[in-house]
């Protein structure tokens, strides 16, 4: 007995750890496994973040392009009604070098897509939706997509050949909101 | 007296709980070991998918940056065993990455025709610089590893984006 005590109190001897010992070491190693947990939860918000910040920049830019573009070289356009189907918040019909087209909002997409010319507008935005994402999705996160004037012409007339497109990118609670002024090309050949 | 398990008696043995313990515990760890190298075995087509996916999304964005009439597209192509993607401008490599795993990539075109790229057999993609669009007109690519991942691409927008439907 003597010889054990000798070795030192509560010690680790060859005997095993005591109690206290492993209350200790519990609480201790919890304390920084805790603070590395929670460095590690921040740092994972942090790519998140900077993650849908970038997603949200090239998204929004592609789409800005490609509108742009479609506008600019469109030989008219105008709204078409998209109370005709609920899915569709929000569609404009463009024309251009003699083809049709379909600009839409679906749900939190932008979806684009050439229909038959001839046609009622219920049955272009039928055909637009029948193409499905696989042949017309433009961009997602979308929330809001507005035109500033509602036809060609008055783009021509009020606004001397200009149309404003508004879009709102939203991703978690991170916005972007996209405002372009685009120049119609072909306001001559009205 | 009395004597506690292992401490006078030097190499006295290990007793059979401590046996169980540890042989519980080798066996959970083995356990999670194959589980997490087949999960990483089943990652090659999904990563490789999402490799061709920035590669794609790279080539828009030089295409859309240059000035009219670079020419630039994506290839991918098979040297020996492993794929590769290389972002060309006219005749200069811009760019060349190794899709790791072992995999086969399909491309099935607009028309439906599919094209396995292989030694002889290489796809290019390109897009328009006006906005954004493919010029090319593939409808989607597939790359099987142990899983099957599948790219699609939206002609008529430029857009290419992974999965199902």
């Amino acid at each position: 007995m003597k010889k054990r005590r000798q070795k030192g109190r509560g010690g680790i001897s060859d005997g095993g750890f005591s109690l206290i010992e492993l209350i200790v070491t519990i609480l201790i190693s919890s304390v920084v496994i805790a603070s590395a947990l929670g460095f590690l939860t921040t740092g994972l918000k942090h790519y998140r973040n900077v993650n849908s910040e970038t997603m949200l920049q090239m998204e929004s830019q592609t789409a800005e392009l490609f509108i742009t573009e479609l506008f600019q070289e469109a030989t008219d356009f105008k709204m078409l009604d998209s109370t005709i189907d609920t899915e569709i918040s929000y569609a404009v019909e463009v024309q251009r070098e003699g083809k049709a087209y379909v600009l839409a909002l679906i749900g939190d997409e932008l979806w684009f897509s050439e229909v038959t010319a001839a046609g009622a507008d219920g049955d272009k935005l039928n055909e637009l939706k029948t193409n499905g994402r696989k042949k017309a999705f433009l961009a997602e996160y979308v929330t809001d997509f507005q035109i500033g004037s509602e036809s060609f012409a008055k783009a021509v007339s009020e606004n001397h050949g200009l149309v404003v497109v508004d879009l709102i990118f939203k991703i978690d609670d991170k916005e972007y909101y996209k405002n372009s002024l685009i120049s119609l090309r072909n306001t001559k050949k009205n | 007296m009395e004597q506690r398990s292992g401490t006078k008696q030097k190499n006295a043995g290990i007793s059979l709980i401590e046996v169980i313990v540890v042989v519980l515990i080798i066996g959970i760890l083995s356990a999670g070991t194959v589980i997490g190298f087949s999960f990483i075995r089943q990652m090659d087509a999904s990563s490789a998918a999402k490799e061709v996916s920035s590669l794609l999304e790279r080539t828009k964005l030089n295409t859309i940056a240059a000035e009219e009439g670079a020419d630039i597209r994506l290839e991918l192509k098979k040297e020996g065993n492993s794929y590769y993607g290389v972002i060309w401008r006219g005749t200069t490599e811009l760019d060349k990455m190794e899709l790791s795993g072992r995999l086969t990539i399909t491309v099935t075109e607009d028309t439906g025709a599919v094209k396995t790229i292989d030694d002889s057999n290489s796809c290019e993609f390109s897009f328009k610089k006006s906005n954004g669009a493919f010029q090319s007109t593939y409808e989607k690519i597939e790359i099987a590893g142990s899983k099957t991942a599948v790219i699609y691409l939206v002609t008529a927008t430029g857009r290419s984006y992974m999965g199902s439907e």
